[in-house]
C-alpha cells in the first residue's frame, strides 16, 4: 500500500482500518491513496453504512452527499437501512489520481436485495462528495427479476487486471467512456470503439450482445403496457445486429431524447474500467422511429411512450483500446429530475 | 416538529383574525379563475404555452422537477382530463384540479395548482403526474377503481353552513399531522363516514374489502391502529380552499425513512413487520383534496406518485 506524499500530523480518524491500523489511524496533510487503499476506503465505507455509523469513516468539513438525486444530509437515506455487506456481487473502479473511487455491488438493505453504485470523492483523506444511486424492488418489479441470474458474480472479465504494458493512458479510458453517449444519442454505434464480444448487462439482465430475456410470458408482477412493448421489441432484434455496436445503429434506441451530466470521473488503468455517471432523458415526443435493418432497409417502428429519467451508472471494460463489458444500472424518476452534480 | 406545531398555531390565530376582520379583496373571482384554467388546459392540449397568460418569471414544475413550459406534460397531453375535482381560492388567486389525462395513449392520474397574479396572469403551475412507467405497479387485486369522483366531492356547501378558507386548510392540515405526529385520529374532525381514494383505489371505507382489513376500515380507525409510524415525516405542505364546495387541497411529501421495522394495522395494536416497500427510504408526492362538511372530513380524494426520499418540491 503507497501513501503519496504525506505529512503525518495528528492522530485520530477512529477505525478507519484502511491505513493498516485496527484500532486507530491518523490524519495526513496531502495524503493521497494509491489504487488498494482506495478500493479498501471504499469497503470500510460501506462497512459503516451497514453499521448505520457515519462517524466510522472520516468526512470532510463540507461533504456533498446525494442518493439517487436527492441531496439529503448524511446518515440519512441507505445509511438508515442497509443491513447487509456485499457478498458475491463486488465490483470496485479506483482512480487515484482523480482521488475518486466507485463501486457497483449487491447488496441487502432491511433484508432486500439492492443494487447499489456508490462513488466516493476524497480530499485529504477525507470524503468531500459520496453519491448513492440504489436500485430497489430487484425482488418484486419484472425487470429487476429477470436480471438476479446474472447479479450472483461479476463476469471474470470485468475483474481481471489488464497485463501492464497493455494498460491505457488514464484519459483514453476517460474518452473511450465518453463515446458510448455520443453513440447512444446518434444512433451510430461506430461511434465508440466496441469490440465484437461486448456484452451489456442492465441491473443484471442482457440487453446486448448476448441472448436478450424473453418477456415473461405469464409475469407474477404486474407490467405496464409500454414496458412489455419495449420488451418484445429487444427480443425481437435481428440476431446479427444483437451486438453493442449493430444494435445501437439499427436506432432502436431513438427513444432516448438525450443524456444530460456526463461524468465520466474514474478511470482505473490496473483493470481497464472506466466509470461513468449520467441522467438519460425520455420526453415519450417521438411517435415512431426508422428502424435500420441489418441489409440497410429502413422500417418505421413504433416508439417507446413513456415520459421520465433515467440516472445511471456504467462501468466500462476496456482492453486495447476497446470495450468489452458493460455493466450499468439505472432506475425510473421524474421527467426532467437533475443529478444533484449539475 | 415543534416548528410544526408553532405554525400550525401561528396559523389559527391568523384564522381566527382573519374570520373577525375584513378578507382581502379579490383579484379574479371563482368565473376568473375557472378560465383560467380551462385556458391553460387548452393551451396544454395545443402544446403551445404561448396561449397561457403567464408572468415573466412564471414557475412551473412537473412532479417536484422545473421544466420549461414547452416540456415535459407540454410535449405529450393528448385529451382533456376526464374525472375532475376542481378548487378554485378567490382568497389566494389560485385554482386547483385533480383528475386523469391521456399521455400519449396513457391515461394517467393528474392534478394540477395555478396561482394568478392580479387576476391577470399566472405566475405559479405545478402539476402532479401519475405516469404508468412510474417504479410502483398499478394495484393488483381488490375491486376496480369508479369512473367518476364520488357525487359529494364538488356538491355545493349552502351558504350559511361554509367554513373561510383558513378553516377549512387548518382541517385539512390536522390530516397530517394526525399522521405523521401523532399517529392517531383522535385530532382529526374526520367524519365516521369518512372514505379515501388513492389514484382511483377506494382505500378507506370499502365495503369490497375483507371485514378488518385496512381498506374496510374508517379514515379514523385507519389512524387509531398507528400504521402512520411508516411515514417519517409530511413536509413542504401547501394548501389552496374553496368555501363553496367546502374542499381542502394539500400538495406536500410523505417521507418514509424506511427505519420501522414493525407497525400496528389493526385496532387492537398487534404489532406485525411492515412490507419490504416500507422498509426502503422513499417519498410520496401527493395531491390531496379533502371533502369538509359540518367541519368535518367526508371524503378524500388522491393522487400521488414515488419520488426520491428526500426529494425537494421545487417550490
Amino acid at each position: 500500500m503507497k501513501i503519496k506524499s504525506f505529512i503525518i500530523s495528528v492522530a485520530l480518524i477512529a477505525g478507519l482500518s484502511v491505513l493498516g491500523a485496527s484500532a486507530q489511524s491518523y490524519a495526513y496533510e496531502k495524503y493521497a491513496c494509491d489504487r488498494e487503499c482506495m478500493v479498501n476506503f471504499m469497503k470500510q465505507y460501506l462497512k459503516a453504512l451497514v453499521a448505520h455509523d457515519p462517524g466510522a469513516v472520516p468526512f470532510a468539513h463540507e461533504v456533498k452527499f446525494v442518493e439517487n438525486t436527492a441531496n439529503i444530509p448524511v446518515g440519512k437515506g441507505l445509511w438508515v437501512t442497509a443491513s447487509a455487506l456485499p457478498t458475491t456481487f463486488q465490483i470496485y473502479a479506483a482512480d487515484p489520481d482523480a482521488q475518486q473511487v466507485a463501486c457497483l455491488v449487491m447488496m441487502k438493505e432491511t433484508g432486500n436485495d439492492i443494487l447499489l453504485g456508490a462513488r466516493l470523492k476524497l480530499e485529504d483523506a477525507k470524503i468531500s462528495e459520496a453519491e448513492h444511486q440504489v436500485v430497489r424492488d430487484l425482488g418484486s418489479s419484472a425487470f429487476g427479476k429477470m436480471g438476479l441470474a446474472n447479479l450472483k458474480t461479476p463476469r471474470p472479465g470485468l475483474l481481471e487486471d489488464v497485463p501492464e504494458a497493455q494498460r491505457l493512458p488514464r484519459w483514453e479510458l476517460l474518452e473511450i467512456g465518453r463515446t458510448y453517449y455520443e453513440a447512444l444519442t446518434k444512433e451510430d454505434g461506430t461511434l465508440s470503439p466496441f469490440a465484437k464480444e461486448c456484452e451489456r448487462h442492465e441491473n443484471g439482465m442482457v440487453t446486448a450482445g448476448g441472448k436478450p430475456p424473453a418477456p415473461p410470458s405469464k409475469p407474477d408482477v404486474a407490467m405496464d403496457e409500454q414496458t412489455k412493448k419495449m420488451m418484445e421489441a429487444m427480443a425481437a432484434t435481428d440476431p446479427s445486429a444483437n451486438t453493442c455496436e449493430g444494435q445501437i445503429s439499427t436506432g432502436a434506441f431513438s427513444y432516448i431524447s438525450d443524456i444530460k451530466n456526463r461524468r465520466v470521473l474514474i478511470a482505473d488503468q490496473q483493470k481497464g474500467l472506466a466509470v461513468g455517471f449520467s441522467m438519460f432523458y425520455h420526453d415519450s415526443t417521438l411517435k415512431e422511429y426508422p428502424y435500420k435493418k441489418p441489409d440497410g432497409e429502413i422500417e418505421m417502428r413504433p416508439s417507446y411512450q413513456g415520459t421520465f429519467n433515467l440516472p445511471a451508472v456504467h462501468f466500462f471494460k476496456i482492453k486495447k483500446g476497446k470495450i468489452y463489458e458493460i455493466e450499468a444500472i439505472g432506475f425510473q424518476l421524474p421527467y426532467g429530475i437533475k443529478s444533484g452534480w449539475e | 416538529m415543534k416548528r410544526l406545531i408553532s405554525i400550525t398555531f401561528a396559523a389559527a390565530v391568523l384564522c381566527f383574525s382573519l374570520t373577525a376582520g375584513a378578507a382581502s379583496p379579490v383579484e379574479c373571482d371563482r368565473e376568473c379563475l375557472a378560465g383560467f384554467m380551462t385556458k391553460y388546459l387548452n393551451a396544454l392540449m395545443a402544446h403551445d404555452a404561448s396561449k397561457l397568460p403567464v408572468t415573466k418569471n412564471v414557475k412551473y414544475t412537473e412532479n417536484g422537477v422545473r421544466l420549461n413550459l414547452t416540456d415535459g406534460l407540454w410535449q405529450t397531453a393528448s385529451a382533456m382530463p376526464t374525472y375532475r375535482v376542481n378548487v378554485i381560492d378567490e382568497q389566494s388567486g389560485q385554482v386547483g384540479l385533480l383528475g386523469r389525462i391521456l399521455e400519449n395513449g396513457n391515461n394517467n392520474w393528474y392534478a394540477a395548482r395555478l396561482k394568478v397574479e392580479k387576476g391577470e396572469l399566472v405566475s405559479e403551475l405545478e402539476i402532479l403526474i401519475v405516469r404508468t412507467i412510474s417504479m410502483a405497479p398499478p394495484p393488483e387485486g381488490g375491486p376496480k377503481g369508479p369512473a367518476e369522483p364520488h357525487p359529494l366531492m364538488m356538491q355545493v356547501i349552502p351558504e350559511g353552513k361554509r367554513l373561510p378558507p383558513c378553516k377549512l386548510k387548518m382541517i385539512g392540515n390536522s390530516y397530517f399531522t394526525g399522521l405523521d405526529t401523532d399517529n392517531n385520529g383522535a385530532n382529526v374532525p374526520f367524519d365516521p363516514e369518512c372514505q379515501r381514494r388513492e389514484n382511483g383505489t377506494t382505500t378507506a371505507n370499502n365495503p369490497d374489502y375483507p371485514k378488518g382489513s385496512m381498506q374496510w376500515m374508517d379514515c379514523k380507525s385507519q389512524f387509531d391502529t398507528h400504521f402512520s409510524t411508516i411515514v417519517t415525516d409530511i413536509r413542504e405542505r401547501r394548501f389552496i380552499a374553496d368555501p363553496v364546495t367546502g374542499l381542502a387541497f394539500g400538495w406536500g411529501y410523505f417521507d418514509h425513512n424506511g427505519s420501522v421495522e414493525k407497525m400496528s394495522n389493526t385496532l387492537d395494536n398487534k404489532m406485525t413487520d411492515v412490507t419490504s416497500m416500507f422498509r426502503q427510504p422513499f417519498s410520496f408526492y401527493i395531491a390531496e383534496i379533502f371533502k369538509i362538511k359540518d367541519a368535518k372530513i367526508r371524503q378524500i380524494e388522491a393522487v400521488l406518485t414515488t419520488v426520491p426520499y428526500g426529494m425537494e418540491s421545487g417550490w
